[in-house]
């Protein structure tokens, strides 16, 4: 972990600590190795080798090994997280929108505090889990998981309250207090039990005394007070004037009515006072008593003499900023924080190095190390988005341009990215993806087009969801690819089906497929398709063609002969035909040729003879021969009746 | 209490691929959910995801009369097509037939159809690949002779027709190449890398008798198609690359204006090229194609670089090289690139390696011991 140059590194991810190495497992022999990329973070390592000498080497290598990152928020129990996540995460885009017309900061508390209630529900249901849980390792897992979402809690709850709230005076106190006591509980349970207990002589108990600094340190001096009048001697003059000096601590607050001015004479008149109180030795006797008025005056050697009894030093910074400097400002708090780390000598932990740099107003810093949280990136992303909205992130290179919104919208695009590879949370990825424009489109249009469509329910989603955020070239990928597979698997109709919405030149290749099916086994795929396809007929000219040709069907079927008869003719003489499809639409005419009723005009008749004596090479011999005498006959008696006619109407 | 910070971490899984000699490349459908092999034994093998991680053999069929070099999959648009390349001086286009929408699990194994074999080339090809879907089926090989050959299935419902549509020659061995991916076809023509590895010492020589015009000592060459000349013509020859190139790959272009090229030298270079606008071209009296950028050099392999490869968004590269690593590079939001991952080689403990059988079980990759990474708590 990188400490030493603290602040001063910039941000560059996992970049301060040098890149983790792994082994691959099986004692491979290979020496080279290749690599290939399947979809996500998902590759492939083979052993290679580049000399292409003939001589096989003895101890071949021939195993594949699939790598893929192990993605935490993948695991089930963590789905709710990024669901719900997800949901806050679009209504503060929304948020943000608006705040650029007004100011919206009581909307960002409330969806700040929506987040945080998001982790809690989460943690708890892990503890759940991991209670119920009785396999050791998942077991671990789980603890793990917890450890890691408590302190995102933790640390979303400081941020909140240094760069989010809207404090009445920037006066910290008071909330930092609130924060100490709810994370790092400490002989509360200890106190309530002495308390509701209510017996003289409580100081039996061995965590007594530490109870009672324990509640001086977190502020809470009304427990300390009841606490220490259960004492045996609770009447004594020491523990009258210690109770004394407790009660008369003045307390600020914005709505008092006094200024900090004021109210910073009085604190230090007040302290002043427990101070000569101290010197005066009355409290000799008493050693606890003592360690609670230098802790009161705020002496650094007491509270590094508490110091070994807490785990960290976040619960003792509530009492050190109380009894040292009440008035700080958010911005003030840094040093308060660094006096508290430096009282023991403890190994830093990560969530050490995220506190302090909170404290400092290093959100830079803080980025920094949150993204080293193994969440995979959850905690990084909605805290920078959220702080990038509320205007309090300022990232400068090293060229002081502000690239606040560029470390923003990268965090987004890789969370979203990520999200994207997992079976059922990609369209929530997507989601963070168009958000995030305009490199976030362009590369959810590369990750949805890949998305596996295994059935048609599946492509429908896709394509539904990439019509909800404006992918047109997906749409018609998408399509183009079942199209293809389900010609491919013999599906003509659901080929065309699919054709038709992808609204592109496949259409021509599945209708092709159509014809060339129909010419050879005589069945018309998707019948009901082609009549109702509407404009997406005009795609390509064979289907145009297909539709024609079944709307003749239709026709033909409910003997309609006459407008079938004339739907032919047009498409006989259209020639649009493919070349191959000549003889099944001459042989089409020979039924209404030698129908009762005279179908075709003369002129038709005609037309029908012409196109058959210039394709003469797509109809074999007889049966040319065959339309030719039905022509023929046909010719003769429309010539005759149309004759009649003629006459009729000249009568 | 566990770790706050174990931040990527990786599993792998074990495939015992059966192959009866080196394998040469691995290659992903454009899913990911299919993988092809080849190898040095002159067979191909198709495996497909069972869809819970674990991979079936569902094809295997000797394709070439000499070790095959690259394997590669067209776009499902056109069908389940491979197109392998080899020693034995083919390319070789493969269809899979039958219902390939079924489940390969309740079925056996797949066929696949040689659907055409190209035998243009006099000798080895070194690497085929398909271009971008957008320009049709369109097929692009090199070989050692330096000749890049560009096929298109003008229908591509015949795949068995393919017509030799542009012969370049380059007068240098070619190892390698890649097509942009840019799906811009108005701002950015279609476009080509090749690398060379042509030795050094031979290849000066070369260049400076036979390509006078442009006299350039690099290893990569970028040609691009002009519309209206129906020309594929070289607009770029990048000196920065002085060593013999073994790979290069077009990261997707996500909509930028620029391209970033991946080559696999004696170190990891990624290359910028900034198309210059056609008016400003002009210096020196040749025109200036590109802005280029050497955009980061990784040194790090300390040998030899085999193989460069980028993930679907382009977000992450992944290099191996001589010093029996595969190394993972990412982009951090202020362009700089950084490595986030090494895979290692186990040293060698004596001990012959344990049979292998295919599992579908991902293990946790084994961190190397690093004083550098302390667990916290």
């Amino acid at each position: 972990m990188n400490t030493s140059n603290f602040g001063l590194e910039p941000l560059r991810g996992k970049a301060s600590a040098p890149a983790k190495t792994f082994i691959l497992p099986d004692k491979c022999v290979s020496k080279h190795f290749g690599c290939a990329w399947g979809q996500g973070n998902k590759f492939t390592i083979y052993p290679r080798s580049q000399t292409v000498n003939k001589s096989t080497p003895k101890a071949l290598d021939n195993r594949l090994f699939n790598v893929r990152q192990d993605v935490l928020l993948f695991t089930p129990i963590l789905r709710k997280l990024v669901n719900e996540s997800n949901g806050t995460f679009l209504s503060l885009q929304k948020a943000a929108e608006a705040s650029k017309t007004n100011d919206n900061q009581v909307e960002f508390l409330k969806l700040s505090r929506q987040f945080r209630s998001i982790i809690r529900v989460c943690t708890e249901g892990l503890q759940e889990a991991a209670s119920k849980e009785e396999d050791g390792l998942a077991k671990n897992s789980l603890q793990s998981y917890i450890t890691i979402f408590y302190s995102i809690e933790c640390i979303w709850h400081l941020c909140e309250i240094l760069f989010i709230d809207n404090i009445p005076g920037d006066i910290v106190l008071p909330y930092l207090l609130e924060w100490v006591r709810f994370h790092f509980p400490c002989h509360e349970q200890t106190a309530a039990g002495l308390l509701e207990a209510c017996e003289r002589g409580s100081e039996e108990n061995a965590e007594y005394w530490d109870t009672v600094v324990g509640m001086v340190v977190q502020g809470r001096v009304d427990v300390a007070r009841a606490l220490l009048k259960l004492h045996s001697a609770g009447e004594s003059n020491e523990f009258k004037l210690v109770d004394n000096s407790l009660r008369s601590m003045p307390v600020y607050s914005v709505y008092g009515g006094i200024s900090t001015g004021e109210f910073t004479i009085s604190w230090k008149h007040w302290q002043a006072e427990c101070r000569s109180k101290l010197s005066s030795r009355v409290l000799a006797s008493q050693p606890n008593l003592e360690l609670i008025m230098r802790i009161i005056i705020g002496d650094y050697t007491a509270f590094e003499s508490i110091r070994s009894k807490y785990s960290s030093w976040f619960d003792i910074l509530g009492g050190w900023v109380l009894f040292t400097a009440p008035w700080s400002r958010r911005h003030e708090l840094g040093a308060a924080a660094a006096a508290c780390a430096g009282m023991a000598p403890a190994p830093r932990s990560h969530l050490d190095d995220m506190v302090r740099a909170l404290l400092e107003g290093d959100l830079h810093q803080v980025i920094h190390e949150v993204q080293q949280i193994s969440d995979n990136g959850w905690f990084a992303t909605h805290l920078t988005d959220i702080l990038y909205h509320c205007g309090k992130l300022k990232v400068l290179d090293k060229h002081q341009t502000n690239v606040t919104s560029r470390l923003r919208d990268s965090l987004i695009l890789e969370y979203g990215s990520l999200l994207m590879e997992h079976k059922s949370l990609w369209s929530v990825g997507l989601s963070y993806l168009a958000s995030c424009p305009p490199e976030g489109p362009r590369r959810a249009e590369l990750l949805l087009e890949r998305m596996p469509v295994e059935t048609e329910a599946k492509a429908m989603r896709v394509i539904a969801e990439a019509k909800k955020h404006g992918l047109t070239s997906v749409v018609s990928s998408v399509s183009r690819c079942v199209c293809a597979r389900a010609q491919a698997g013999g599906r003509l109709g659901g080929a065309l089906c699919w054709a038709a919405r992808a609204l592109v030149a496949g259409a021509a290749r599945a209708a092709r497929a159509c014809l060339t099916q129909y010419a050879a086994r005589a069945a018309l795929p998707a019948q009901d398709l082609l009549l109702t396809a509407g404009s997406a007929m005009l795609l390509s000219d064979t289907l145009l063609f297909l539709g024609k040709y079944c709307d003749f069907h239709r026709l033909y079927k409910s003997r309609e002969f006459k407008k079938a008869g004339q739907l032919l003719v047009s498409l006989i003489t259209s020639k649009i035909a493919p070349d191959y499809f000549w003889e099944t639409l001459l042989l089409d005419t020979l039924p209404l040729l030698e129908s009762d009723e005279p179908v075709f005009t003369s002129n038709d008749t005609y037309e029908i003879m012409l196109c058959l004596e210039l394709r003469s090479s797509s109809l074999e011999g007889e049966k040319a021969d065959l339309m030719r005498l039905a022509l023929a006959r046909n010719l003769a008696r429309t010539s005759l009746a149309e004759g009649d006619g003629t006459d009729e109407g000249g009568q | 209490m566990g770790e706050l910070t174990a931040t990527n971490l990786f599993e792998s899984q074990t495939i015992f691929a059966d192959h009866k000699d080196l394998i040469h490349d691995v290659a992903y459908d454009f899913y990911g959910e299919r993988m092809a092999t080849c190898s040095s034994d002159q067979y191909v093998k198709v495996w497909d995801s069972d869809g819970n991680g674990g991979w079936r053999l569902t094809a295997s069929w000797k394709a070439h009369h000499g070790s095959v070099w690259k394997v590669t999959w067209a776009h499902p648009e056109f069908g389940q097509v491979i197109a392998t390349c080899s020693f034995d001086r083919t390319a070789a286009i493969w269809e899979e037939v039958g219902d390939t929408a079924s489940s390969g699990s309740e079925k056996g194994l797949r066929t696949w159809l040689k659907r055409s074999n190209l035998v243009d080339s006099r000798t080895s090809v070194t690497d085929v690949k398909f271009g971008p879907k957008h320009l049709g089926l369109l097929l692009v090989t090199c070989s050692a002779d330096g000749i890049i050959r560009i096929y298109e299935a003008p229908d591509v419902m015949n795949l068995a027709q393919w017509t030799l549509q542009h012969e370049i020659p380059t007068k240098v061995s070619i190892s390698c190449l890649s097509w942009n991916p840019s799906l811009s076809r108005v701002t950015h023509p279609p476009m080509l890398a090749v690398g060379s590895d042509e030795p050094n010492t031979t290849n000066a020589a070369a260049t400076v008798q036979s390509d006078k015009a442009t006299a350039c000592n690099g290893k990569v060459f970028i040609y691009e198609y002009s519309e209206t000349s129906r020309r594929w013509t070289r607009t770029d020859c990048l000196a920065s690359v002085q060593e013999p190139v073994n790979d290069l790959a077009f990261a997707p272009n996500l909509g930028r204006s620029f391209h970033l090229l991946a080559v696999a030298t004696k170190d990891v270079r990624i290359i910028k090229l900034e198309p210059i606008a056609e008016s400003s071209g002009a210096n020196n009296g040749a025109m200036v194609r590109f802005k280029v950028e050497v955009v980061a050099a990784f040194e790090e392999h300390y040998s030899c670089v085999w193989r460069v490869g980028w993930n679907v968004t382009g977000t992450l590269l992944a290099s191996s090289g001589d010093d029996c690593c595969v190394r993972l590079w990412k982009m951090q939001y202020l362009n700089q690139w950084k490595c986030v991952a090494v895979f290692k080689n186990e040293p060698a403990t004596g001990d012959s390696p344990p049979l292998c059988r295919p599992s579908t079980t991902y293990t946790r990759l084994a961190a190397m011991a690093n004083p550098a990474h302390m667990p916290f708590h």
